[in-house]
């Protein structure tokens, strides 16, 4: 299995852990995608969120929460999340691996980006505006490209120009553009949060100047500003 | 604050001490190790991101559960981390005391660095190249005295330990590894990593 998969299955298994042990109904979304995985991806984060604020409603509701020390020796994959990682002189050699910044090449297949938020369920209700928050409370929404992730895939190809200088000294890699989804939809203080080369960073912003707006975040009919990142993959 | 980085890194699984693990890792060595992965660590250029504390935060709380749930935490790298102990210090007054914290680091930096984060940090992993100082100082340019007077200050503070003694291609042999360690369990340590480097 890759190595971010194998990172997935892990994480996915100490969530279920942690949802075992107090109680929380779970159900990890099912992945579908083949490509490769940087380990986690915005529907792996949201299954966190989704467990945070039920173990806060627990909290809230003065239960006991499980958690510290509960998936202990879970964590039997050497590998790292995202990309190429140096340690200190090579410890681990092809194993050790970091998120890097400009300088550290990072794989060009960064996040997965296949997966849905769980679905409220007959026995999970969205709250309501105003109301306190009780047991059994849907996860926050993250806000999505129109359409989902595949949708937002299918866009930055067909939106893509790949800059030919880029072409010519052979740059390939994954641009992390980081932004925020504002109430409507809009996109805001968009950045580069982990570059490749100037020429892939100003065309991954260009990419996302052109997008549509999106189906900001939220909870029920609540809608709320949320900062997200997104990888913007560049290969021949 | 702010401090130099040339990365982050999560979801490091059973890589720096035990659990789910992000590595900070800062820019800038006192080093000039011959087969040093990081060398960007070394370059004026090589700097990912300037970021604070607070900053730093907001990559490690996204991993609180994970931390929590598997007794991992932040383990700090690099580069020399030490060099930054002031960013450390403040990074661990800002974190929950349940995560982990880990140091790996070359100890061969002033001693009031160590001082500063020693009440903080949960593992040492320290990589003491070779403990010949002829070996050493060939290797990585500079002079080892200062790392086992560190060394043996951090012996007198109860703390958990773990020393690396590479396989250094071309620099030091297995008698030479042996000879290393020897001296060091005759300082007391007993807890030891033998590995080869890899040269790329």
């Amino acid at each position: 299995m890759e190595k971010g998969k194998k990172i997935c299955a892990v994480l996915k298994d100490i969530r279920q852990k942690i949802a075992d042990a107090n109680d929380i109904k779970y159900a990890p979304h099912e992945c579908h995608h083949e490509g490769p995985c940087a380990g986690t991806c915005p529907a792996c984060e949201a299954e966190v969120k989704y467990l945070e604020e039920q173990l806060n409603t627990r909290r809230f509701l003065g239960k006991a929460v499980m958690l510290t020390g509960i998936a202990v020796g879970m964590t039997s994959v050497t590998a790292c999340a995202q990309s190429k990682v140096p340690n200190n002189d090579g410890n681990d050699g092809d194993d050790v691996e970091m998120l890097p910044g400009d300088v550290l090449a990072p794989e060009p297949d960064s996040t997965d980006f296949v997966g849905k938020i769980p679905e409220p369920t007959d026995s999970i209700r969205l709250i309501e505006p105003g109301e306190r928050p009780l047991a059994g409370i849907v996860p926050m929404r993250v806000p999505m490209f129109p359409g989902g992730p595949e949708e937002m895939e299918k866009f930055i190809k067909a939106n893509m120009v790949y800059p030919k200088k880029a072409v010519k000294k052979g740059i390939q890699g994954t641009v992390t553009v980081g932004f925020t989804v504002q109430e409507d939809g809009s996109l805001t203080n968009v950045k580069v949060v982990q570059g490749v080369d100037p020429l892939l960073d100003q065309e991954a912003l260009r990419i996302v100047s052109k997008m549509p707006k999106w189906e900001a975040g939220g909870v029920g009919s609540h809608t709320s500003v949320e900062y997200t990142e997104i990888p913007i993959p560049f290969e021949f | 604050m702010q401090a130099p980085l040339i990365g982050i890194c999560r979801h490091r699984l059973s890589i720096d001490g035990a659990g789910v693990t992000t590595l900070v890792a800062f820019h800038g060595c006192p080093l000039h190790c011959q087969y040093c992965l990081n060398s960007q660590c070394l370059e004026p250029d090589g700097i990912w991101r300037m970021l604070s504390p607070q900053d730093v935060m907001t990559y490690l709380q996204k991993d609180d559960l994970y931390f929590r749930a598997t007794g991992g935490g932040v383990c700090f790298g690099g580069g020399e981390p030490l060099l930054r102990s002031a960013m450390i210090v403040e990074l661990c007054q800002l974190m929950p005391t349940e995560w982990a914290v880990t140091v790996e680091t070359s100890l061969n930096v002033p001693l009031h660095h160590i001082q500063a984060v020693m009440p903080f940090v949960r593992q040492w992993i320290i990589d003491v190249k070779d403990m010949n100082p002829d070996i050493y100082r060939r290797y990585t340019g500079i002079d080892n005295t200062r790392v086992k007077e560190n060394l043996r200050w951090l012996k007198e503070n109860p703390t958990s330990i773990i020393i690396r003694l590479p396989h250094i291609p071309d620099y030091n042999t297995p008698d030479n590894i042996a000879a290393s360690r020897k001296e060091l369990e005759t300082m007391g340590f007993t807890h030891f990593d033998e590995f080869d480097y890899q040269v790329r």
